[in-house]
């Protein structure tokens, strides 16, 4: 049995507020499970989009090195490198934050990264087609990289949330609401004992005073 | 109000503290060029425009005008008096964007209760524009 609360009275007024505040305990820890298990579902979800993206991630990096090495191989290193240093290399990426349940994740919307040939800023001409594949297979694989790196990051947070959210529920169930319970049948039981106590006693004053007034009767 | 209940009213407010103070319209958060918007806890809650397109296109047939009043973020309330993880969903508009998300036809008034299936479903397709709420006893 639970450990009962050191320092409560053992009074009626103590069992009626013991009983509020069980009351109150079980329906804080109803809903701090319904939060658990909200969690849980959001976390098991996001955990399957970063398999999923990871998957994603992997296949168009492979696809994008193979194409690199391809084109290198056609045009020469350095001729892609000096091409590399020519071609734009900024991405706007807009971060902000999303929360689910108190736990702020992040948001990154980027705006479209795949780029026409032109915009590119390369010659056509003197160029592998390998390169162009490259090209957008690294663009590609940007999106995605991306798109893992937000969701990498909300596994994290959601990950410590449903921990500390489990804590706080296997505190209510197994601590709180038992020693609580346990109080409340502590209590109960020493109001019945006091009771039989004072029935005895009442029995005990009731016989001394009848021997009372027979001895009185008596004399 | 006694200690305990205030205890008990601090917790649900901690529970609730992602609810925005305001919710704002389709059309005002469909103007803004970052629709976002801010919670109890002081943080900021963006909503992706493609959420708020799709419920826009859901929406404009039926509701027309009407739709551009629809208060963003959708609220999923969890509420215990409902059985473990089912959810309420409250309001014609509200009602009628879920189940064209989920799919399917219910006959619903005003509100609807949708179970856990349901709520990742909800959740998948609109993951900024929905927000659980914790409620106590509604029913």
């Amino acid at each position: 049995m639970a450990e009962i609360i050191e320092g409560i009275s053992p009074t009626r007024m103590e069992l009626l507020k013991l009983g509020r505040r069980i009351k109150l305990a079980v329906k804080g820890h109803k809903l701090l499970k319904e939060k658990r298990d909200a969690l849980v579902s959001e976390f098991l979800d996001v955990v399957q989009r970063v398999q999923e993206s990871r998957d994603k991630t992997n296949e168009k990096l492979a696809e994008a090195f193979k194409d690199l090495l391809m084109a290198q191989a056609v045009m020469g290193s350095d001729a892609v490198w000096q091409i590399s240093q020519v071609t734009g290399q900024e991405i706007k990426v807009d971060v902000d934050t999303m929360n689910i349940m108190g736990v702020k994740v992040p948001m990154i919307v980027i705006e479209d990264v795949k780029r026409s040939m032109v915009d590119r800023g390369y010659g056509f001409a003197d160029t592998s087609s390998k390169l162009d594949d490259a090209s957008r297979n690294f663009e590609e694989a940007i999106g995605e990289v991306i798109k893992l790196a937000e969701v990498q990051q909300s596994v994290q947070s959601l990950a410590s949330e449903v921990i500390k959210t489990k804590r706080r529920v296997n505190a209510l169930e197994y601590i709180v609401i038992p020693r609580l319970k346990a109080t409340a049948i502590h209590i109960r039981m020493r109001l019945a004992e006091m009771e039989r106590e004072n029935f005895t006693r009442l029995k005990k004053i009731k016989a001394a005073i009848e021997a009372g007034e027979e001895g009185a009767e008596a004399a | 109000m006694d200690p305990e209940s205030r205890v008990f009213a601090k917790l649900v407010r901690s529970l609730n503290d992602h609810l925005p103070v305001e919710r704002k319209t389709l059309a005002e958060l469909l103007r803004e060029e970052k629709p976002r918007v801010v919670c109890r806890d002081g943080s900021t809650h963006r909503i992706r425009r493609e959420e708020l397109e799709t419920i826009e296109r859901i929406t404009g047939s039926k509701w027309g005008k009407e739709a551009e009043r629809l208060k963003l973020p959708i609220l999923i309330e969890m509420a215990p008096d409902y059985g473990r993880s089912a959810a309420r969903i409250r309001g014609r508009v509200y009602c009628d964007i879920v189940q064209e998300i989920l799919g399917e036809e219910r006959k619903t008034a005003d509100e609807m209760v949708i179970f856990r299936p349901d709520i990742r479903r909800l959740r998948r397709e609109l993951p900024s524009a929905t927000q659980y709420a914790f409620i106590i006893s509604t029913v």
